[in-house]
């Protein structure tokens, strides 16, 4: 219901300075290669994310001359007051809503909800584990409050466990108090991700009812390296702890807990990473993109959902881009950076910009 | 370009190294000390000479006391000597004091567990407090540690230790504080205050 009214780039990548008016619905992005169509969206991802939407470090994103960057929006939230957020990021980072500081990372993510279609996502398939960890990550921290708070403790409480291991001599007490924290809320984690995997599988099987004609069954599997079923998690997550503690202190890591699960994702029966072709790979990672916008939509009083969609239609036969379009032009506000403006897209309203050397500009 | 002499540069440069204070408000407190007469500035020295001289930390509780005595709280026998409440750093102390709620006697750890940062149980005050319980009979010990997981962890630790004596040990309570607005309350205060409710 809401939208990004305003949005003020500062150093930010190719953009030393750029000012300008959004509106609501969809938006497009039109330029050359190299000119600063993704950047553009970066910008907007970041401000959602408080991280790249390309996993680039957040020390690349300034402008490379300068030692700093900023990023303010105007969020225009319709019914209520508008809402003016601020990231700097220089020696130090402050973020604020409002003029007030935020302290936690937490407390802003989540205020403007964003799903980012990019090239890489492919990765979320052919990649590693991490890929898919992360697309969880990503889909849960701005779909359940306070996941992302038991994930970064649970990610210290693991570095805090590893670093006791590496230690290794007469550390069994201190290894039993770190494994209390780890499995308090390594299950906070684990029990957020059972629970999403139902309504995840079951947005995806819409999604590829309404975009495929052929046959074309998605399984989703949540691999859980810690219990096998969800009601005795607590019990055998300590059993697993304790079986495998001496393994643990050999190789000086800690081998199971959610930071080593995965997400199993199956095509009519085989593994899609394995046996899927570079088509059906890309189509997968776009459908479980665009099941993330599906579970985000219904959220209550959605402050602002944005779509960030880089260069991603090109890969989609008329049918599914038309559907996908469908789904898509759903969120409050839909940005598409492309270098010709998408087939499919003229049975919607859109704005058109141009973006030409780190300097935007509304067409005519 | 230096505009100061050389010493009174360095004495800015020392100030601004305290915790909280940039260099201009160091320029600021030197020019004010040395505007102070020279009684004030010679009393002042002496303090600050005397900080590492006469003061040392308790060697029971490790708080600050002066020459090699117990601290005040330690040597006050009407003080509850079976009861100690443990905190992280010095400062800590004080606070609770002011409460006037308390009436055992303290321990402070200087620090708390850090795998991350390198600090494990012997780079704490830890060995001796469990000597300390054992010693005195002590029946109870309050873990007055952060609420960050480093401080839970911390608390943990020495409750499985002292419990492994035999020794009772309590955690502080967590939760809304008094006074604060319910809306204003962040969610993990909120979680923490419902999940340790009681009956009235």
């Amino acid at each position: 219901m809401g939208f990004i009214s305003r949005i003020q780039l500062k150093n930010f990548r190719n953009y030393p300075e750029l000012e300008l008016d959004l509106e609501p619905g969809i938006s497009v992005f039109r330029g050359r290669n190299g000119q600063g169509k993704t950047a553009f969206l970066e910008g907007l991802g970041f401000l959602s994310l408080l991280r790249s939407i390309r996993s680039s470090h957040t020390r690349h994103l300034k402008n490379w001359q300068s030692d700093h960057f900023g990023i303010r929006a105007c969020l225009d939230r319709v019914t209520r007051p508008e809402l003016d957020l601020n990231v700097y990021y220089g020696e130090k980072r402050q973020l604020s809503l409002d003029g007030n500081r935020v302290a936690t990372t937490s407390d802003f993510i989540g205020v403007i909800k964003s799903v980012a279609f990019m090239p890489e996502d492919i990765e979320i398939v052919k990649g590693s584990a991490s890929w898919r960890r992360q697309y969880l990550d990503i889909l849960l921290s701005q779909l359940s409050p306070g996941y992302l708070q038991s994930l970064k403790h649970y990610q210290k409480a693991l570095k805090s466990r590893n670093q006791i291991l590496k230690r290794g001599v007469n550390v069994d007490l201190e290894l039993d108090v770190w494994d209390d924290i780890l499995i308090q809320h390594g299950c906070e984690v684990l029990q957020a991700r059972i629970d999403l995997l139902p309504r995840l599988s079951q947005a995806v099987s819409q999604l590829v009812s309404k975009m495929l004609k052929e046959d074309f069954v998605l399984d989703l599997r949540y691999n859980n390296s810690v219990a096998k079923n969800a009601e005795s998690l607590v019990s055998s997550y300590r059993e697993k702890l304790y079986e495998n503690r001496e393994r643990d202190k050999l190789y000086k890591v800690t081998h199971q807990g959610p930071h080593r699960d995965d997400l199993q994702i199956n095509l009519n029966g085989r593994s899609l990473s394995h046996f899927g072709s570079e088509g059906q790979c890309r189509l997968s990672s776009l459908i479980l993109k665009a099941a993330a916008v599906e579970l985000l939509l219904p959220v209550e009083k959605p402050d602002c959902l944005i779509l960030l969609i880089d260069d991603v239609l090109g890969e989609l036969d008329e049918f599914s881009r038309r559907a996908f379009l469908k789904c898509v032009s759903r969120g409050d506000q839909v940005f598409i950076a492309c270098t010709e403006i998408p087939v499919g897209l003229e049975a919607y309203d859109y704005k058109v910009y141009e973006v030409d050397e780190g300097r935007v500009s509304t067409a005519v | 370009m230096k505009l100061y002499p050389d010493q009174f540069q360095q004495a800015i440069e020392t100030i601004a190294s305290l915790p909280g204070i940039g260099k201009k408000g160091a320029e600021k407190l030197a020019l004010a000390i040395y505007s102070w007469p020279e009684s004030k500035l010679k009393h002042f020295a002496s303090l600050i000479d005397s900080m590492q001289h006469d003061l040392h930390n308790c060697e029971q509780c490790g708080f600050f006391s002066q020459k090699d005595l117990l601290c005040p709280i330690c040597s006050d026998s009407k003080r509850n000597n079976e009861l100690i409440c443990v905190v992280e750093q010095v400062s800590q102390l004080p606070v609770i004091e002011k409460s006037g709620s308390f009436k055992g006697l303290y321990h402070v750890l200087h620090g708390k567990l850090s795998p991350m940062r390198g600090i494990g149980p012997e780079d704490i005050n830890i060995d001796s407090l469990v000597q300390r319980c054992k010693d005195n009979h002590v029946h109870e010990v309050i873990l007055a540690t952060a609420t960050d997981i480093e401080g839970q962890a911390t608390a943990s630790f020495i409750a499985k230790l002292l419990n492994e004596q035999g020794i009772n040990t309590t955690r502080i309570a967590q939760g809304i504080p008094i006074g604060a607005d319910l809306n204003y309350a962040d969610a993990a205060s909120i979680a923490m205050a419902i999940n340790s409710r009681r009956e009235l």
